[in-house]
C-alpha cells in the first residue's frame, strides 16, 4: 500500500493552489510542526486519513484505500464569509479537478464523495473566524 | 415452503443493482411480518456495531464518553431502551415495530456526553490542565484509554481535542483528530451497517 502515494495526491495540488494565490496562504498538514499556534493571520489545514485499506477489490493487483478528508479554513473575524468562502472554494475546486482527472495505467486514482459543508464557525477565539468542509475518498494505487 | 416475495430493489446475479423503494415494496404488500423482523433484526444489530465501533475509536479519558452512547427509535411511539455502556449490546438499542413499513431511517445514535462535541472533534476548547483533566471532579489525571499521540497545545487559545503539535509536550490524546470524520466516511461505519445486516437476516443475536 502506498499511503505516501494516496497522501500527495491530494496534498500536492492543494499546496500548489494555496500557494498560487495572491497572497499566498499557508497550508498546515498532518505532523507539521510548524502548527499555527496563536496565528493571527489566514491559514489553511488540511487532515487526510485513512479508513479502510488494502481493501479486496475484483484484482489483486492494486491498492485500495477510503479516508476521510478535513479541511479548515481560517480567516479574519468579524469581516463576513466572504474571504473563508473564496478560500474554500479554492479547495474545493481541487478536489474537484481530482474527481475530474481521468484513470491512468500507473499513478494514484482518486475520487472523493460529496462534499460537506462548508459549515462555519464564529465561537473561534478573535481574530479568527473557520469554515470547514469534509468528503470522502477512495484511492487506488495502480502502479 | 412458501417462497418470499422478491422486493422491488434487487442485486441481479450479474451484479446490477435494480432501483426499488421500501415505499413501493409496502404498497405491494411485499414486507410480510416475517421480513420486517428481518429488517428491524439488522437494523438493531448494526446499531450496536456503531456503537462499539463508536466506543472502540472514540476518544478515552475518564469513560464517561464512551460510555454515552445511546440509539433511539424514530418511529412513532418507539420504545426506549436501556442506557447502557460499552461494550453494548441489543438491550441498549430499542425494540422496532413490524409496523411503519415505509418507515426507512429507524434508530438515531447519539452522544449523551456534555463533553461530545469535544470529544467529536466539532467544537474548540481549552484542553489545558486547569481545564482538563480535573481530579478534583472525578475526571482521571491519566487516560483510561491508550494515548495515540502527546504534544504540545496552545495554552492561550482554543484548540480542538485532537488537535496537537508534535515534538515534547505535556498533552496527549486518545483518539486522532477528526476520528469520527474519519469514521463515518472511511469505509467502517458503511462495514459496520453491512454486518449488522447480515447478522439481522442470518437470525445472530
Amino acid at each position: 500500500m502506498n499511503y505516501q502515494g494516496i497522501r500527495a495526491a491530494l496534498e500536492n495540488p492543494i499546496l500548489t493552489a494555496f500557494t498560487n494565490l495572491s497572497p499566498a496562504v499557508p497550508v498546515f498538514f498532518d505532523n507539521i510542526t510548524a502548527a499555527p499556534l496563536g496565528s493571527v493571520t489566514e491559514y489553511v489545514t488540511v487532515n487526510l486519513t485513512f479508513g479502510i485499506t488494502n481493501e479486496v477489490t475484483l484484482s489483486s493487483s492494486v491498492d485500495h484505500a477510503r479516508g476521510a478528508i478535513i479541511i479548515r479554513v481560517y480567516c479574519e473575524k468579524g469581516k463576513g464569509p466572504a474571504r473563508n468562502q473564496t478560500l474554500i472554494t479554492t479547495a474545493v475546486n481541487v478536489i474537484e479537478t481530482l474527481n475530474a482527472t481521468a484513470k491512468t495505467n500507473s499513478g494514484v486514482f482518486f475520487r472523493t464523495g460529496d462534499i460537506e459543508g462548508p459549515t462555519f464557525s464564529t465561537t473561534e477565539d478573535p481574530p479568527l473566524f473557520e469554515g470547514r468542509i469534509e468528503t470522502s475518498y477512495i484511492a487506488t494505487v495502480l502502479s | 415452503m412458501a417462497k418470499e416475495p422478491r422486493l422491488t430493489g434487487f442485486i441481479t446475479k450479474g451484479g446490477r443493482r435494480v432501483a426499488g423503494s421500501r415505499k413501493r415494496d409496502a404498497r405491494l404488500g411485499l414486507l410480510t411480518d416475517k421480513l420486517m423482523k428481518k429488517i428491524n433484526d439488522g437494523a438493531r444489530n448494526a446499531a450496536v456495531q456503531v456503537m462499539n465501533d463508536l466506543g472502540k475509536e472514540g476518544p478515552v479519558w475518564s469513560g464517561e464518553f464512551r460510555d454515552s452512547w445511546i440509539a433511539v427509535s424514530r418511529q412513532e411511539g418507539g420504545s426506549v431502551a436501556s442506557s447502557g455502556s460499552y461494550p453494548y449490546d441489543l438491550s441498549n438499542v430499542p425494540k422496532l415495530s413490524l409496523e411503519q413499513k415505509e418507515q426507512v431511517k429507524k434508530i438515531e445514535i447519539t452522544n449523551t456526553s456534555k463533553w461530545a462535541e469535544y470529544a467529536l472533534d466539532l467544537k474548540k476548547g481549552k484542553f489545558t490542565p486547569k481545564n482538563f483533566p480535573r481530579p478534583k471532579d472525578g475526571r482521571p489525571l491519566h487516560p483510561k484509554g491508550d494515548v495515540v499521540a502527546t504534544g504540545k497545545r496552545d495554552p492561550d487559545s482554543l484548540t480542538f481535542r485532537g488537535e496537537i503539535s508534535g515534538g515534547d509536550g505535556g498533552a496527549r490524546i486518545t483518539a486522532p483528530l477528526d476520528w469520527y470524520s474519519t469514521y463515518l466516511k472511511g469505509g467502517k461505519f458503511k462495514k459496520a451497517l453491512r454486518k449488522g445486516l447480515q447478522m439481522g437476516f442470518k437470525g445472530k443475536k
